[in-house]
C-alpha cells in the first residue's frame, strides 16, 4: 500500500502452498486469534498525528497505510489479519467468516459461513448478500483495488467493465447465512485478498461513491465518528460489537479509542509528542529531528524497525524521453541514495533490488548502476536527450517535497530540463495512477502485504496491470510483453520452492536491467510515543498495517 | 480655459511656506509637485526607508552577480558536500539532515537549508522573485483599479452598478482564502484562456491571482475620487468643449487621481509581496523549486528548532522591505497632503 511520506501497500497475491501452510495452520475451526499482544492498561483515548488524511475513509477505495491503519479496524472481511507484531500479524485467520473457507480441489470454489449473530456498528444485522454487495461496490466504483482478485471472480471481470448484472460468480444465501465464491482460475493468494480492507464487509445499502465524509458502519472493534474531511477523525468502540466476534481475532484493541488529527508540519508533531499533547505520530520524525529524538528517547519512546519497503523513483516508459533504456539507465546511474538519506535523516538503508530483503526471491548483488554522474551524463548525450523536458512528480509532504526537488535538480546536472510538480498528498497516488497524465517520473514507494514477490513485482511492474486509472504500475510498461508472460508464469507457480523462488530473483535482475525504476531504499520505519504510551509492550508495529492501533495500550 | 490639476495649493499657500522658510522675500509660486518634493525631502525618516528599499531591490537584482561570486545557483542541490570553514572540514547537510549555519564563508555565507542550496543566494534570487510578483500584481491592480474606477465614476448609472457588483462579490470573499484556493487550483493546472496558455508554476500565475483580487480595494476609493471630480468645473468645461469622455477620463480626470495613486501604489506593492510571501508559504503561490521569501520561510518553519537560519532570514528580509514601503508610502502622503503640513502662524 501508498502511506503518508509514502507508504503505499503491496497486493500482490500467490503462493498456494504458503496459503495451505496458513490455512493448515489455523485449523478448520477457529474462532481465530486471541485479543492483540501487549498486556498494558486498557481504555483510555490514544491521540495520533498524521501529515496527511487518508486518501479515503472508505474500505473499497482506500489504498494507502493512512487509511488502511484506520480502516483495518473498522471493516473485517470474511478473513482477518491477526493483531500481532512481525511475521504473525501475516497469518490469515477466520474474521466474519466462521471458519476458513473449504476450497473445492481445483481450488476455484470457496465456500464460506458467515458467523452467527453478526450486527453492524449501527446495529443492522449483517447478511451474507452483504458481503457480495461489497465486492461489487468495489468494482462499481473502479476502485484500484478491482485488479488484485476481485476481477478473478467469475462475473467479476465483466462487472468492473459493464457495471450491470452483479457478480455472478458470488452466490449468497442470507437464510442460510453462506457465501460461495466461484473464481476463474485458482489463486493460493486468494485469502490474502480476502483480508484486506477491499473486502471489509459494509452493508449492502451503501451507495457506490466515495463515503469518505460519512463512513458507513462496519463490524470492526471501532467506528469511525466525528469525521471532518482534511481535518480529523475519531474511532470509538464499536457500541454494536456483536457478540460471536467476542474472542476472535477481530475482538482486538485496548484503547477505548483514537483521535487522529492532521498536522502538515512533522517538526510540530514531534514537539506534541515530546510535551505529551499528542501519544503517535503515523509518519517519521523531520530528518534533522532523528538524532536527537534517539539520543533523548530511543528505547524508552521512540524506536525505528526495518519495513520490507522499496522507494525509488518511477521512470514512464511510455513517453519521451524514459521510453528511451539508456536515459532510464542514465536516471539510474544519477541517483545517489547518500543524498536522499540526508533529506530522509538517515532511514533508508541503500537498496538496488526491486525486491526488498526479507521478501523470498530478495538476493544481495553488486549494484547494477553504482552513482555515476559523469557516466549518467554521458549515456544522456548518446541518447541525445540533452535538453528534452521532464516534469518530476511528487507531493507536498515535507521529505517528498524535498526528495523530488533533489531529483529534479539531478535530472538537469546530467542534462534533461527538469521541473517540479507538486500534487496534494491525499490525491498523490490517483494523480500518477492515472494513465492520461502521462507523468514522466516521480516520487513513489511500496510497503509489503505480506512477505512475498508477487506483492512488488507482479503488482508494480507487470506490464499487464497498466489499466487507465488506478495503476500502481508507474513505469506503464505495457508493451513489454515478454516481460508479462515470464511474471505471469512465475505468478501461476503454486509453490514458492527454491527454483520459483529463483525465478523471481531472475525476474528481479531482467527489471533492473530494463531500469523501470531509478531504486534508492528500503526506510526504515519510526515509533515514537508519548510517555503515557505502554512502548514496552504495546508498540504495535505490524507486518501489514506498519503500526497496528489495536496493539497500542496506555501505562 | 486649462485643465491643470486641481490642488488645493494656492498662491497664498506657497507665501506661507515661503514664510515658513524664513525666506526674507515673496517666492515664485511653486508647483504642487515641486512642493511635495520639497517636504518629502524634509522626512529624513521616509528618506532612509526609501534607501533601504533601493538597497534591497538593487541587491536582489545582484543576485545572480552574487551567485557567481558565491559558486552557488539557487536550485543545486548539495546535500553530501562539505565545506571548510575556521580551519574545520564541515558537512553542508550532515548524514542527520542538519544543515549548516551561517558563517564568514564565501559560500554559505547565510548557511545552506534541507537539500544543501545556499540560502544567501536562494534569499536575494527568491527576492527577485517576490518583488516581481509585487510589483507587477500591484501594477496589475492599479491598473484595473483605475479603468474599472474611471468608468464606474464617470458614467454612472448601470456601468457603475454592474462594476460596482462585481467589487463587492470578489470584496465578500475573504481575500487570502479566496487567493488560495485559485493559487493551488492554478498551480496544478495552469491558466488557459483561449490562446494565451500559462504554465501553473510561472511567476504569472500569483501575479495574476494577487493582482486581480485586490482590485476593488483600490477601485472603490478611485470610482469615489471620480464621481467627486465628474462634478467640477472643468469636467463641465470641457464636456461643454465637446471632448468625448474617454478623453476627459484620461486627460481632465486621471491627472487629479495620480496623488492617490501614489500613495496607494506603494501601499499596494506592500500589500501584494506580503500576499505574496503568503500564499507561497502556504505552497498556492510560487512553485518549488523556484525560491520566494514565502516558500523559503515555509521550508524554514519545519527546522525552527535545529536551522533557524532558515526562517529568520527571509523573514528579516520581508520585514525591511514591507517596513520600508509602508514607512515611505507614508511619507510620500504626508508630502502630497497639504492640509496635514500647512502651519498658520
Amino acid at each position: 500500500m501508498s502511506g503518508g511520506s509514502g507508504m503505499r501497500v503491496g497486493a500482490g497475491f500467490l503462493a498456494v502452498a504458503v496459503i495451505s501452510v496458513v490455512l493448515a495452520a489455523c485449523g478448520s475451526s477457529d474462532k481465530g486469534g486471541s485479543t492483540s499482544g501487549g498486556t498494558g492498561k486498557a481504555g483510555g483515548t490514544i491521540n495520533i498525528l498524521g501529515t496527511s488524511y487518508p486518501d479515503f475513509l472508505d474500505p473499497a477505495l482506500s489504498y494507502t497505510v493512512d487509511g488502511w491503519e484506520a480502516l483495518s479496524q473498522v471493516y473485517p472481511g470474511l478473513l482477518t489479519y491477526e493483531h500481532k507484531p512481525g511475521l504473525a500479524g501475516a497469518k490469515v485467520v477466520p474474521g466474519l467468516a466462521e471458519a476458513l473457507p473449504t476450497v473445492s480441489k481445483d481450488g476455484k470454489t470457496w465456500d464460506f459461513t458467515l458467523r452467527k449473530g453478526l450486527k453492524f456498528s449501527d446495529g443492522t444485522p449483517v447478511k451474507a448478500s452483504d458481503f457480495k454487495a461489497s465486492i461489487e461496490r468495489l468494482l462499481k466504483m473502479d476502485s484500484q483495488g478491482s485488479g488484485l482478485g476481485f476481477t478473478n471472480i467469475v462475473g467479476g471481470a465483466e462487472y468492473l467493465k459493464s457495471k450491470k448484472g452483479g457478480v455472478t460468480g458470488i452466490t449468497a444465501d442470507d437464510a442460510a447465512g453462506t457465501i460461495k465464491i466461484e473464481l476463474v482460475k485458482p489463486r493460493g493468494d486468494f485469502a490474502y485478498q480476502l483480508g484486506l480492507p477491499f473486502a471489509g464487509v459494509v452493508p449492502a445499502s451503501t451507495p457506490a461513491e466515495n463515503q469518505t465524509k460519512n463512513p458507513p458502519p462496519g463490524t470492526g472493534r471501532y467506528a469511525f465518528k466525528d469525521v471532518v474531511v482534511n481535518r480529523s477523525y475519531k474511532l470509538v468502540a464499536n457500541p454494536n460489537f456483536s457478540e460471536s466476534l467476542k474472542g476472535t481475532a477481530i475482538d482486538a484493541g485496548k484503547a477505548a479509542g483514537f483521535n487522529v488529527t492532521i498536522d502538515k508540519q512533522l517538526a510540530t508533531q514531534v514537539t506534541k509528542i515530546t510535551n505529551n499533547t499528542a501519544d503517535f505520530m503515523i509518519d517519521n520524525p523531520p530528518a534533522d529531528r532523528v538524532a536527537a529524538i534517539k539520543a533523548k528517547y530511543g528505547g524508552k519512546r521512540f524506536e525505528q524497525f526495518p519495513t520490507n519497503s522499496s522507494f525509488y523513483f518511477f521512470l514512464n516508459s511510455e513517453v519521451p524521453p524514459f521510453d528511451d533504456v539508456l536515459v532510464r539507465q542514465a536516471a539510474n546511474y544519477a541517483v545517489d541514495v547518500n543524498a536522499i538519506n540526508r533529506i530522509q535523516g538517515g532511514v533508508l538503508s541503500p537498496a538496488n533490488t526491486i525486491l526488498p530483503p526479507g521478501v523470498p526471491g530478495f538476493k544481495q548483488a553488486p549494484d547494477m548502476y553504482p552513482f555515476d554522474l559523469a557516466k549518467a551524463k554521458a549515456l544522456i548525450k548518446q541518447a541525445g536527450a540533452e535538453g528534452k523536458a521532464v516534469t518530476v512528480w511528487g507531493n507536498d509532504e515535507e521529505q517528498t517535497k524535498n526528495t523530488v526537488q533533489y531529483w529534479a535538480d539531478t535530472l538537469n546536472q546530467i542534462g534533461l530540463k527538469a521541473k517540479v510538480k507538486i500534487v496534494p498528498a491525499e490525491t498523490y497516488f490517483t494523480t500518477i495512477g492515472d494513465r492520461k497524465t502521462g507523468a514522466q517520473t516521480g516520487w513513489a514507494n511500496w510497503f509489503q502485504d505480506y512477505p512475498h514477490p508477487a506483492d512488488f513485482i507482479d503488482v508494480l511492474v507487470n506490464p499487464e496491470k497498466v489499466v487507465a486509472t488506478g495503476n500502481n504500475n508507474y513505469s506503464y510498461n505495457a508493451s513489454d510483453k515478454e516481460l508479462a508472460a515470464r511474471i505471469d508464469a512465475a505468478v501461476a507457480q503454486p509453490e514458492l520452492t527454491p527454483a520459483v523462488i529463483d525465478q523471481w530473483t531472475a525476474l528481479d535482475v531482467e527489471i533492473q536491467k530494463k531500469a523501470y525504476w531509478a531504486i534508492y531504499g528500503n526506510r526504515k520505519q519510526s515509533t515514537f510515543f508519548s510517555d503515557r504510551m505502554d512502548f514496552q509492550n504495546c508498540k504495535g508495529e505490524h507486518a501489514l498495517w506498519t503500526h497496528d492501533w489495536a496493539e497500542f495500550c496506555l501505562k | 480655459m486649462s485643465s491643470q490639476p486641481e490642488t488645493d495649493f494656492s498662491f497664498d499657500a506657497a507665501g506661507l511656506v515661503a514664510a515658513e522658510s524664513g525666506a526674507d522675500q515673496r517666492i515664485e509660486g511653486l508647483s504642487p509637485w515641486r512642493l511635495a518634493g520639497r517636504r518629502l525631502r524634509r522626512n529624513r525618516v521616509a528618506l532612509f526607508f526609501l534607501v533601504l528599499f533601493v538597497l534591497v531591490v538593487a541587491l536582489c537584482l545582484a543576485a545572480p552577480l552574487y551567485a557567481d561570486w558565491a559558486g552557488n545557483t539557487p536550485d543545486r542541490n548539495n546535500l553530501t558536500g562539505t565545506l571548510v570553514r575556521g580551519g574545520k572540514k564541515q558537512f553542508i547537510v550532515t548524514p542527520d539532515g542538519k544543515p549548516i549555519g551561517p558563517g564568514f564563508s564565501k559560500k554559505y555565507l547565510l548557511g545552506a537549508d534541507q537539500n544543501g542550496r545556499d540560502v544567501a543566494v536562494r534569499l536575494l534570487y527568491g527576492g527577485r522573485n517576490s518583488l516581481f510578483v509585487g510589483f507587477a500584481s500591484a501594477v496589475l491592480t492599479i491598473l484595473g483599479a483605475l479603468v474599472l474606477g474611471l468608468c464606474a465614476g464617470y458614467f454612472r448609472g448601470w456601468i457603475d452598478r454592474v462594476i460596482s457588483s462585481v467589487f463587492d462579490i470578489v470584496w465578500s470573499f475573504p481575500v487570502l482564502l479566496f487567493a488560495i484556493a485559485l493559487g493551488t487550483a492554478l498551480a496544478l493546472g495552469g491558466l488557459h484562456l483561449g490562446f494565451i496558455t500559462i504554465q501553473g508554476d510561472s511567476l504569472w500565475i500569483p501575479t495574476i491571482i494577487i493582482g486581480t483580487i485586490f482590485i476593488p480595494y483600490l477601485g472603490r476609493p478611485v470610482r469615489g475620487q471620480v464621481l467627486s471630480l465628474r462634478e467640477k468645473e472643468f469636467v463641465e468645461a470641457a464636456v461643454a468643449q465637446g471632448m468625448g469622455p474617454l478623453r476627459i477620463m484620461f486627460s481632465e480626470i486621471l491627472p487629479n487621481l495620480t496623488s492617490t495613486v501614489l500613495v496607494f501604489g506603494t501601499l499596494t506593492i506592500a500589500n501584494n509581496i506580503l500576499t505574496e510571501a503568503a500564499l507561497s508559504f502556504l505552497g498556492a503561490g510560487i512553485q518549488p523549486p523556484a525560491p520566494s521569501w514565502g516558500n523559503l520561510i515555509s521550508d524554514g518553519v519545519a527546522r525552527l528548532t535545529t536551522a533557524p537560519h532558515q526562517a529568520i532570514v527571509p523573514g528579516i528580509a520581508i520585514v525591511l522591505t514591507v517596513l520600508s514601503l509602508n514607512v515611505f508610502g507614508d511619507g510620500l502622503r504626508d508630502a502630497l497632503d497639504p492640509r496635514a503640513k500647512v502651519r498658520l502662524r
